[in-house]
């Protein structure tokens, strides 16, 4: 059923694209991600039969036209003072220069804390004490503290990246065979060669994985905070929709959150490859 | 025989590892003698948990002994040295670098002249027979491949010795057989002392100058024979392991090992 399914939807979702899908599910390899598509399909063809029909009331699921009047409206007249890109711009900033500075401090100090058991020691009860708070329990301490501006936000959002970094630097270092680094102590490398030749290349696919968790993470976290505290960013805009009632609003801000969380992850994964081709040949 | 320079001498070598408590404690070693002459190619048989490992840690400079004294051209062996290089069963090539620039990790590391540097390595790589591959990953080569380059790794810093752990033990017999015969070519020709472990009684006797058989608990040196068949093991014939000298000789260490029973692969 679903077979037919996909293939009745594709005929009339652009001809060249469907004739290229049929092409190469002849050569048998892409039927999951027709399967994939076929979802997507389905879910948007109900929301299309919600928005023609109206049985379900607008203000609970809106029609798919208001969603993207909303949409249009909010990129170029702005939500409440601020255009969607000024938003996103405000959320971004605060989360690249969490992200960052999450990176810088927890790829040294998880290294280091991955070879010497005496640092681990000292660093490890905080982490493990943070990591599986929930972070908007802190947070208000961190408002407390630093105010409801951005000091507070990036700090929250710094914590939240760190853990997962700092976690993923100490395994990897952990599990570096010893043979790895007697190779190249035997050729003649000093302690600080096999660090920048061995350790660091043998660690960054690990890393890299880290840092994936980390912005995952850190995303969610910064839509949730925006929500408790902000007067800027997709997360605030969201919350203030709701408290208005603007389900449009609110179905075009999580849209736009959930394809730009996809799209950073692209983009991680497109540096990934990129920057630690041997990931998973080690 | 004699008449050779000494590279190593190992005098009175004894390794406890220690345990939960002292009854737990093990001997890994005890009381072992070993002078190692310039050229040897010894081979170093046994069964395992017989210490061999242990012994070629402690003469590379990975792991320190309890008691005893390991010496080097008169000095005492007290960390890694790159004259003494070591291959490994698996080897560990690093998959960041292509061939080309594995085998070059040693120059490179020790800040030798890069234009030397390089022409070493491309020297060593043609000695492996891996010219065609040498942008290529370690990941993209096969198990025998692999061994190749590390022992061109191993040798490209013209190490006075070359230890080797069990180099062979991961690959097919075919394969193992080729690896073997080119050690043994560059034994020959560049007159390296070579420390080889193996399980395999016809590796450690068609490759061979001085033979060690070694037993466990506690691991200590029960024998050792001065042989040549690898001398007149040449590529084409190899009529030396048909001799009713090698037949009992290797019957004779397979006894001595409890494993009499004629096979070891």
């Amino acid at each position: 059923m679903q077979g037919k399914l996909i293939s009745n939807t594709l005929s009339f979702s652009g001809m060249g694209k469907s004739e290229k899908r049929v092409q190469r599910k002849r050569t048998g390899v892409n039927t999951p991600r027709m399967i994939s598509i076929g979802v997507g399909i389905l879910i948007f063809a109900v929301w299309l039969y919600i928005s023609v029909t109206g049985v379900v009331d607008p203000k609970f699921i809106p029609t798919i036209q208001s969603v993207w009047d909303a949409l249009v409206n909010i990129s170029i007249e702005g939500y409440k003072g601020s255009t969607l890109l000024q938003h996103l711009g405000a959320s971004f900033f605060r989360l690249f220069v969490a992200f960052g500075l999450a990176i810088l401090a927890a790829v040294p100090l998880g290294l280091a804390c991955g070879q010497s058991e005496k640092a681990r020691a000292a660093l490890e009860p905080i982490v493990e004490f943070i990591r599986p708070l929930p972070p908007l329990a802190y947070y208000t301490l961190l408002v407390l503290w630093m105010g409801i501006e951005n000091e507070s936000k990036i700090a929250l959002l710094f914590l939240a990246c760190f853990a997962p970094i700092y976690v993923a630097c100490v395994a990897a270092v952990k599990k570096i065979p010893a043979a790895y680094v007697n190779a190249a102590t035997t050729l003649g490398a000093s302690d600080r060669q096999v660090f920048w030749r061995v350790i660091l290349p043998y660690t960054a696919p690990d890393i890299f994985t880290g840092i994936r968790t980390a912005m995952g993470h850190g995303y969610s976290t910064l839509v949730a905070a925006e929500m408790v505290a902000a007067a800027s960013g997709i997360g605030w805009m969201v919350l203030d929709a709701s408290n208005w009632l603007r389900s449009d609003v609110i179905f075009a801000g999580i849209i736009v959150m959930g394809v730009t969380g996809i799209l950073i992850d692209k983009i991680l994964r497109l540096a990934e490859r990129k920057l630690v081709p041997w990931k998973g040949k080690l | 025989m004699k008449d050779k320079k000494v590279l190593m001498t190992i005098e009175d070598l004894s390794l406890q590892y220690e345990g939960a408590d002292s009854s737990m404690d093990t001997l890994a070693l005890s009381h072992v003698d070993l002078t190692v002459y310039e050229g040897d190619f010894i081979c170093v048989l046994g069964p395992s948990g017989c210490g061999k490992s242990t012994l070629l840690n402690i003469m590379a400079g990975l792991l320190s002994s309890t008691e005893g004294t390991v010496k080097m051209m008169g000095e005492p062996v007290t960390g890694v040295d790159w004259k003494r290089a070591v291959v490994f069963q698996t080897p560990t090539l690093y998959p960041w670098l292509d061939v080309y620039k594995n085998i070059a990790f040693g120059p490179n590391v020790r800040g030798v002249d890069p234009k030397e540097a390089e022409q070493r390595a491309k020297d060593y790589l043609n000695l492996v027979g891996l010219q065609e591959f040498a942008h290529a990953k370690p990941y993209e080569l096969s198990g025998g491949m692999r061994q190749r380059v590390a022992l061109a790794r191993a040798l490209v810093n013209d190490p006075k010795m070359m230890l080797m752990d069990e180099p062979f033990g991961a690959l097919d017999a075919f394969t193992r057989n080729t690896m073997q015969d080119l050690i043994r070519k560059i034994w020959k020709e560049t007159k390296k002392t070579v420390f080889l472990i193996t399980h395999d009684v016809d590796e450690a006797l068609t490759l061979g100058t001085r033979v060690i058989a070694m037993s466990p608990r506690p691991g200590r040196i029960v024998k050792e024979v001065e042989i040549d068949f690898t001398l007149q093991m040449e590529d084409s014939q190899e009529d030396a392991r048909y001799t009713p000298e090698y037949i009992s000789l290797r019957k004779e260490i397979l006894q001595l090992m409890g494993e009499g029973r004629g096979g070891t692969k």
